[in-house]
């Protein structure tokens, strides 16, 4: 269906092409380009990975007087340590302190949201259900800090779940997108 | 049938809308109810608890608002400003009335001067505005949210005592340039009819007012022959000046105006692609960088107390103004490969560089509703928490809850899921927009199509450093 418009009388005029003086070849030009995107796509995934993986190792925290304690130090836009383990059954205690301005820390399955002002020490304890499913859990900023909020997260690692099969996405929306690309190109190109 | 044809000609046809717009306050009741929840949201920042997880006013301005800002730029457009109380505010000191028009008012409506007449100071107030939420947590403090009111209501109406019309809307707002930009994207214009009928026009009310109505209060002359939303806030003042009834109201392709716009200009190009480095290589610069440099810096500077600890400060600040010239720079380069590819001699890189910039505007917004929509569907439950505070002390919000509890719709990899189908529609758009630019530019389909290669190629490589950016979280 095309829509109409009383402004297309005002298009700009087209530019018509010169000479192909500077003509390079199509196999050349496509090879460019996914050479291009190759090399920055490898770089980010690389970046990500490598920068993420830096933020710590997985932690146990303590036990004081049986209760599991994770000291955590939350910042713009990452935790510290970002990834806890903990067992089913277990009590939990989170000792959270703000390092800059107001964040917070909640794990929705657990059922609690710290609110976390700067420099405030806060701590809350949660028994984790023994029948709790093993598994990765998002514990995540509750509140709007800035830009990078969407990424502040962590995870905590409920008994041994094996491989995280959320860690393939980005490869296979990777593979998703650069397929919009080529396809787009291929149609477009074909009907030019 | 009829019903679709109205859609896509012109809605004014629809009697029901035909008379709601053209009522003389037909803006006002937008205002109004805006209005009230602006005074109850400024009270509780200004007078609440100095808490942003637990004051109503604070929830609601930078998750509410900012989610139905953006939102709208997907539905139409510039809806918010239509209900904006901070112009009318300006508006109404200026003209010393609710809607009805009067032939005097407060305002010395001076020439704003035509040299500033550009979105350099709009990107300047915009690229401080966003500094200042990261570095400084403006979304993040009551205190400053509550200075931020202050100094949009007084420039409000400082501008519109000074200048004509909306100036300050216009070029001053630090969010006009996000606004304006980003309301090319929507499926809803408001535009002339019949380009002979304006010709023959020698009122020209539509700009210049009637009787009864101001005219366009954002200095458009839809005579001229509008081309873009940029600057139409729907108040539908030029509908109802019009003695011809030549203005109407149409839904259309979404993105129409990134292609069919009259010539590009470089500051609103340079914003396009800013708008959307903010959500792509400035987040994957934070996520990447932000640890290792500030540890850098902590060796290196003074520690302060927030917000003033300068190796954070001073991190973000480097990181994220890295990220946008770092954007703009592989745009710059990307144009200049796309000449290299047309293979024509005198077209210049500069050009090619503000001629595909808006392409980048779909992916920008579909990258701030994605992340918008991560923070509501796992804190959703928390609107009701401060709302319900609020009500044991309105309208004040003094009162602390013992916890804002939070509820989520989806998991983790669901939201990544649903947030990577909302960066995969901003790429096709963008690609789509990216592709009509160049047939526009070039009317050789071969030469537009390897002009187009490098622009899709930087369009994608945005498009990476906002997945993978995501993925760090996963």
């Amino acid at each position: 269906m095309r829509l109409q418009s009383s402004e297309e009388e005002k298009r700009p005029q087209e530019v018509p092409p010169k000479s192909g003086r500077f003509y390079v070849g199509p196999a050349f030009l496509i090879a460019v380009t996914v050479l291009l995107i190759t090399l920055f796509t490898v770089g980010i995934a690389y970046g990500v990975q490598t920068s993420a993986g830096s933020r710590g190792e997985v932690s146990e925290g303590v036990l004081v007087d049986s209760v599991r304690e994770f000291r955590i130090q939350a910042q713009q836009w990452y935790y510290n340590p970002a990834i806890l383990k903990a067992n089913p059954g277990e009590k939990v205690r989170f000792v959270v302190t703000s390092q800059d301005i107001m964040h917070g820390f909640a794990i929705n399955e657990l059922g609690f949201n710290m609110q976390l002002s700067p420099g405030e020490q806060m701590a809350h304890e949660v028994d984790i259900p023994a029948d709790m499913a093993e598994g990765y859990y998002t514990m995540y900023c509750s509140i709007f800090c800035g830009i990078g909020h969407p990424y502040m997260k962590g995870t905590l690692l409920i008994g041994n779940p094996g491989v995280e099969m959320s860690k393939f996405l980005p490869y296979f929306a990777t593979l998703g997108l650069a397929g919009v690309f080529i396809g787009f190109s291929a149609i477009k190109r074909r009907t030019r | 049938m009829n019903g679709i044809k109205h859609l896509t000609t012109d809605l004014l046809e629809i009697g029901l809308i035909r008379r709601l717009v053209r009522l003389p306050f037909f803006q006002f009741l937008f205002v109004v109810p805006s209005l009230l929840i602006f005074i109850i949201a400024a009270l509780s920042i200004f007078f609440g608890v100095r808490h942003a997880g637990s004051n109503f006013g604070m929830v609601f301005t930078w998750v509410v608002w900012w989610g139905m800002l953006v939102s709208f730029f997907v539905v139409l457009g510039r809806g918010w400003c239509v209900m904006c109380p901070f112009g009318a505010l300006g508006e109404w000191v200026q003209r010393l009335s609710l809607w009805w028009k009067r032939k005097w008012g407060l305002g010395l409506n001076l020439k704003y001067p035509r040299r500033l007449k550009n979105m350099w100071f709009a990107l300047v107030f915009f690229i401080v505005f966003i500094f200042m939420d990261n570095g400084y947590g403006i979304s993040n403090s009551p205190p400053l949210t509550a200075g931020l009111i202050v100094v949009l209501v007084l420039g409000a109406i400082w501008v519109g005592l000074l200048f004509e019309r909306r100036t300050f809307c216009l070029y001053h707002c630090p969010l006009t340039l996000f606004i304006g930009i980003s309301s090319m994207f929507a499926p809803f214009e408001i535009r002339r009819k019949d380009a002979a009928v304006c010709r023959k026009c020698e009122s020209k009310a539509c700009f210049s007012g009637s009787e009864r109505t101001y005219g366009c209060p954002m200095f458009e002359y839809q005579g001229r022959g509008m081309d873009k939303n940029n600057d139409c806030i729907l108040c539908t003042e030029c509908i109802k000046s019009c003695p011809h009834s030549n203005i109407g109201m149409r839904l259309r392709l979404w993105g129409h105006d990134l292609w069919a716009r009259r010539e590009g200009r470089l500051d609103e190009s340079i914003g396009a692609v800013v708008i959307a480095a903010l959500v792509t290589t400035v987040s994957l610069f934070l996520v990447m960088f932000l640890p290792p440099l500030k540890s850098l810096m902590d060796k290196i500077l003074p520690a302060g107390a927030p917000p003033n600890d300068w190796p954070r400060v001073v991190s973000i600040s480097l990181l994220y103004l890295g990220g946008v010239a770092a954007s703009l720079l592989l745009m710059y380069g990307f144009s200049y490969l796309s000449k290299l590819f047309s293979g024509v001699k005198d077209v210049t890189a500069k050009s090619l560089f503000i001629h595909f910039g808006y392409a980048a505007v779909p992916l920008g917004i579909m990258k701030f509703l994605s992340d918008i929509t991560d923070h509501v569907l796992r804190t959703w439950g928390a609107v009701f928490g401060v709302i319900n505070a609020l009500l044991q002390d309105f309208p004040l919000n003094r009162v602390m809850t013992e916890e804002i509890t939070v509820k989520q719709v989806l998991s983790a990899g669901q939201t990544y899921l649903l947030q990577t189908v909302m960066i995969a529609i901003g790429f096709s758009f963008s690609l789509y927009v990216a592709y009509k630019l160049a047939e526009r530019k070039f009317s050789d389909r071969d030469v537009a199509f390897r002009t187009f290669l490098p622009i899709g190629a930087f369009l994608f490589i945005l498009t990476m450093a906002a997945l993978w950016a995501l993925s760090a979280a996963l």
